[in-house]
């Protein structure tokens, strides 16, 4: 009797051995597959964040240098020093978060020398991974052939 | 046997817990990722759209102005793009085809229409031309003197970004017209000059002569900021113009029609005493108008729309039309203004459907753009539906 009694015993704790070695199968299963993902999300390529991302601001500095130009005004402040003024309709055309600083220089990459022409904070400058310069260059002012080249750097605020 | 089957038990509620955990954790844990993901596809689509709006001429590529001064009908447009067609500079919109994507007496483009002709099934989107600052203003009603020979009209102008920023040093320019009661009405202009403060705001007044009595006035302002415009027109009439007559120029026409019906029968008539071209330097007559069947406009019986041809007009394009009615018959005589092509219907913005009813993610796009020699921003969202 104690002999049927000790085999049952054994039999239930060989059963409930295997039951928890199933648990822990299992669990040792879901841990490697999410082990698995983990791995590929971090060497998945991921898409760049919009925040880093400076081909938009590069196209609307170009868009907005543009349409100055198209309207007749870059050259002429460039020429005419309208320093005031370009700042001004740089920052009205420029969305409201999106900080400049312009630099012009001669043909021979020399900076002609005017005031700070920018807008917002200039450290971000320095401190953004994502700053776009754009560079456009304006032939001359009517009849007078001068190339003057302006670099416009944007970030976003 | 009991404890076997709460092994198994155990097993399956602690995989299900597991599966359920990472359900969850997964797909949060590359949301971010998707997000971009969905943002970039959506910012990609937009820049497409865009570039045909603004690059595109459409086809026919006079489809804003192709039926002249009879109804446009918006079938007969097969491709869609703003684009002028006279001028091969980017970012130069041709002005009869933005005023069509406006509520439009001769007819416009709907949402539907353009998204299906831009292929944009599956998304929505909104499209926005405002000028480049906004200008918030207020004139008050003249103050006549004691003599009653002078009036002195006084104006209040807030300049600011769209954040909000105040605009110093910007120009404002303030013209205006006004009709004394002399027989004809004579139609009579004033401009003040003056400069926004380091807060953007400026007050200015002008005194105009009163020795006949003041009937109507409109003043409206052009401000100046590193010499881009953007033009404000304001009416002090205690009524809306727009119940006199609605007003379309389309190419070389100008085109009257008839207000929506808020009146009871029988309907008043009104006549066209004058039409003034203004360009702020010049101000050219374009039409000496009477009393007359000719030049009058009612509702039914053949007067429902006036219109008339003016060789250039489409060329010159001027930045507004003044036009001075006799409206007696509805209470008054009354100077109607209309700035270049309707876009100053709205306070200088014209928009293609409302923003995205949901919170979902969107793009957004932003140009400057040049319509009526005037800059403008034209703004394109985008999102899924």
């Amino acid at each position: 009797m104690e002999d049927l009694t000790r085999k049952m015993t054994k039999g239930k704790n060989r059963k409930s051995v295997k039951g928890q070695m199933r648990v822990v199968e299992s669990i040792m299963a879901t841990l490697i597959v999410i082990a698995a993902v983990t791995f590929l999300y971090f060497f998945a390529a991921t898409p760049s964040s919009q925040a880093n991302d400076t081909s938009e601001l590069e196209k609307i500095g170009h868009n907005v240098l543009h349409d100055i130009d198209e309207q007749q005004l870059l050259a002429r402040y460039v020429y005419n020093s309208e320093w005031a003024n370009m700042t001004a309709a740089l920052v009205v055309s420029l969305p409201t978060n999106v900080y400049f600083n312009l630099s012009i220089y001669d043909i021979n990459h020399q900076s002609i020398g005017h005031p700070l022409i920018q807008y917002g904070d200039q450290q971000i400058f320095s401190s953004s991974s994502a700053v776009a310069s754009v560079t456009y260059i304006v032939p001359g002012y009517q009849t007078n052939y001068n190339p003057r080249i302006l670099v416009l750097k944007l970030v976003n605020g | 046997m009991t404890g076997e089957a709460y092994d198994h038990m155990m097993a399956a509620v602690v995989l299900a817990a597991i599966f359920v955990a990472s359900v969850v954790v997964v797909p949060s844990l590359s949301y971010v990722n998707l997000l971009y993901l969905d943002q970039q596809q959506l910012q990609n689509i937009a820049l497409s759209a865009m570039k045909t709006i603004l690059f595109d001429e459409g086809y026919p590529t006079n489809w804003g102005s192709m039926h002249g001064a009879n109804m446009f009908n918006q079938s007969d447009v097969k491709r869609f793009g703003l684009a002028d067609a006279k001028d091969p500079s980017l970012y130069v919109l041709d002005p009869n085809k933005v005023q069509r994507l406006a509520n439009n007496p001769l007819g416009n483009i709907t949402y539907d229409r353009v998204r299906e002709l831009l292929g944009l099934s599956g998304y929505g989107f909104s499209i926005i031309f405002r000028p480049l600052f906004n200008v918030d203003h207020y004139v008050a009603p003249p103050a006549y003197s004691g003599d009653q020979k002078t009036a002195t009209i006084t104006f209040n102008v807030n300049v600011s970004r769209y954040d909000g920023q105040p605009v110093p040093n910007a120009i404002v320019s303030a013209y205006m017209v006004y009709v004394a009661d002399t027989s004809p009405p004579i139609t009579h202009t004033a401009q003040y000059r003056t400069m926004t403060d380091s807060l953007g705001r400026c007050q200015g007044s002008s005194e105009v002569s009163a020795s006949a009595k003041i009937l109507d006035i409109v003043v409206f302002f052009k401000v100046t900021v590193g010499d881009r415009s953007t033009l404000v027109v304001q009416s002090r009439d205690t009524q809306t113009p727009d119940d006199i007559a609605k007003i379309n120029v389309v190419g070389d026409n100008i085109v009257l029609t008839n207000p929506p019906i808020k009146i009871d029968p029988p309907y008043p008539s009104r006549w066209i005493l004058n039409i003034q071209m203004y360009n702020f330097e010049t101000s050219i007559n374009l039409l000496n108008g009477s009393r007359t069947n000719p030049y009058k406009l009612v509702y039914g019986s053949g007067y429902g729309v006036w219109s008339q041809a003016f060789e250039g007009l489409d060329q010159t394009e001027p930045a507004i039309l003044i036009f001075t009615f006799d409206a007696v018959d509805v209470g008054r005589t009354l100077i109607l203004l209309i700035g270049p092509w309707g876009l100053w219907s709205a306070g200088g913005i014209v928009q293609l459907n409302s923003g995205p009813v949901s919170s979902g993610a969107s793009a957004s796009i932003q140009r400057d753009v040049i319509i009526a020699g005037m800059a403008y921003i034209a703004e394109l969202r985008l999102w899924k539906t």
